[in-house]
């Protein structure tokens, strides 16, 4: 449902995965340089498909043009192709009644006598600080923020943090192990054009095989380069192209005959990577700063050997001429999940399996930090489509849900985005 | 050669950090960052140089490595050749520039990721290298559509996802 309602670009048949809805339009171009990928991976045998895209490649939706293969996503698509929630899903809930407050800090959700959530207390774009009553408090501020915000809304009530009752919130932080192989190609493969950003990928090495040294496994995501800037300074795996007399040289040999690949790991979850607040560096408000204690196991590093050597074969199968390996990819950690894990026991979980908190019954998360496994996939499409499931479920349930509290205020649902301030 | 630079150094953005002196050994070591090459001038001839400038030399960190890495290369130069960098030989500039490197990595470091900036958003480096001079948008990229066919041989693969229970 939420691949239709934002719009994502796929084709069906993928035999790696369960069935899924027929894909709302058609694959995005992968280009030569996609093209050469999979032929290298048909050569060794391995499974590969066409990655889906939250990014239309056909008209879709409202005031949104289909992706032109400009390149640089991650800049902002300027078009609407690419299925951001400004462009899909804020605009309804604003026509709906919504209201957005930007460049606000909530710096603590407040509980009242009967241990319900009352509502934030936040600064707002002036920094004034403010309070926002509410019958039910939603948060989703991902795997670091939500923590954050949990641990420092103490009370005699919730001491160590609300609801925080069996010392969970911030335990078992999950990134996605990452390390990025680069290939450099004798033919040009115009590996700049295009939207950046995974374009196929292998899941051939995805499941758990007791003849490796490490249990689950990984996707191998072939992804673009940008233009001749990042060519030169160096990309992902690439290391920049030398200074001096042999410059030229290099820097023709690589620009637009790159790839890149990035062996995308399932991470475990473990008590001991975790978000807990800073005992002395705060915000600007002097909201505390979380704390993030994160290691690769043992378990992670071994896949990550394992899957750079595989990268390293599917691109010499593919014919790449020189290969470069960048692992761990310190840059990476970029998927935040598993710090308030979901489960039916409230002694080994925070939530329950409609993302309601089990001490604080009109508290809901719907963000990463509800996941128990991390997978090995990027984990956006599943937090929406958590979001859509938690929503019905208090749609079903407002007349309990909205009349939980005694006395409380009539309901206009809004919204605080902290970013935007300065 | 200096005259041709120094007339590129009328206007970076921000406050000047330079002297006249110093843009002109600027102008001499990006020569050997990039040198000519691709039918074109050094990176130091093409005005890379005022780019440098007011980029590194926003900052007060980055400006202080700026200005201090200029004087090691001088001072690596008179240690080893006994005379001004921009006196020297092509290879003999080299040696001053691996020494510093090695020596002051983060300077240099700096200095080479700024100038590959500067280098390579000039229209007359992307005409050289083939690569479209404009922005990204409207026009985008041509590229064909994708060819299901590609995946005939993956279709026949049986399913092999995990399924719990």
């Amino acid at each position: 449902m939420n691949d239709r309602e934002i719009g994502v670009s796929g084709i069906n048949g993928d035999p790696s995965q369960p069935p899924r809805s027929p894909r709302p339009t058609s694959p995005l171009p992968i280009g030569s340089f996609g093209a050469t990928m999979a032929r290298g991976f048909d050569k060794l045998g391995w499974h590969w498909w066409v990655s889906d895209g939250a990014i239309i490649s056909e008209p879709y939706g409202e005031g949104r043009q289909p992706c032109n293969n400009c390149g640089p996503c991650d800049l902002g698509c300027p078009i609407g192709a690419r299925s951001s929630a400004d462009v899909t899903y804020w605009p309804r809930a604003l026509k709906l009644g919504v209201e957005l407050r930007t460049g606000c800090r909530v710096r603590e959700i407040t509980v009242d006598a009967q241990g319900l959530a009352r509502g934030a207390v936040y600064y707002d774009e002036r920094g004034q600080l403010r309070e926002q009553r509410a019958p039910l408090v939603i948060l989703a501020c991902n795997g670091v923020g939500t923590p954050r915000l949990l641990l420092s809304s103490r009370s005699p009530r919730f001491p160590e943090g609300l609801a925080n009752r069996n010392g969970l919130v911030g335990k078992n932080l999950m990134f996605h192990p990452f390390a990025a192989v680069g290939g450099v190609f004798p033919e040009e493969l115009d590996s700049y054009k295009g939207p950046i950003g995974t374009t196929i990928f292998s899941h051939e090495f995805y499941e758990t095989d007791p003849g490796r040294d490490f249990v689950r496994g990984y996707m191998l995501q072939v992804v673009r380069h940008s233009g001749p800037v990042s060519t030169a300074n160096g990309f992902f795996a690439t290391p920049p192209v030398p200074w001096g007399a042999e410059h030229h040289s290099v820097f023709s040999q690589r620009f637009s005959h790159l790839v890149s690949m990035g062996v995308m790991g399932e991470d475990l979850p473990e008590p001991i990577n975790e978000v807990t607040l800073d005992p002395s560096l705060a915000d600007a408000d002097g909201i505390p700063a979380p704390l993030v204690r994160y290691r690769l196991s043992d378990n992670s590093l071994h896949m990550l050997e394992h899957g750079v050597a595989r990268a390293g074969e599917a691109l010499q199968a593919a014919g790449a001429s020189e290969v470069f390996v960048n692992n761990p990819l310190r840059a990476s950690g970029w998927h935040l999940l598993g710090t308030c894990r979901m489960g039916d026991d409230p002694r080994n979980s925070l939530v329950d399996r409609w993302g309601r908190a089990h001490d604080v019954r009109n508290l809901f998360i719907v963000d990463g930090s509800i996941f128990v496994t991390s997978a090995a996939v990027n984990p956006t499409t599943t937090i929406q489509a958590l979001a859509l499931r938690t929503a019905d479920y208090i749609k079903r349930e407002r007349h309990n849900l909205l009349s939980m509290r005694r006395q409380a205020p009539s309901f206009t649902p809004s919204c605080f985005s902290q970013g935007g301030r300065q | 050669m200096n005259t041709a630079a120094s007339s590129r150094y009328n206007g970076p953005a921000s406050p000047a950090v330079l002297d006249e002196e110093q843009r002109r050994l600027l102008t001499a070591v990006l020569n050997r960052i990039v040198p000519a090459g691709n039918g074109l001038p050094g990176a130091g001839d093409l005005g890379v140089g005022a780019t440098v400038e007011s980029t590194l030399g926003q900052a007060p960190a980055q400006r202080r490595l700026l200005l201090d890495g200029l004087t090691e290369i001088q001072l690596a130069s008179g240690r080893g050749a006994g005379r001004d960098f921009t006196e020297l030989e092509a290879e003999q500039q080299d040696d001053v520039l691996r020494d510093v490197e090695s020596a002051h990595p983060a300077f240099f470091s700096a200095l080479v990721d700024h100038t590959y900036r500067g280098y390579y958003t000039l229209p007359a480096v992307h005409a050289a290298i083939g690569y479209e001079s404009r922005p990204p948008q409207p026009l985008g990229h041509e590229l064909p559509p994708f060819d299901p066919s590609l995946l005939d041989k993956q279709r026949q693969r049986p399913p092999f996802w995990r399924r719990t229970s």
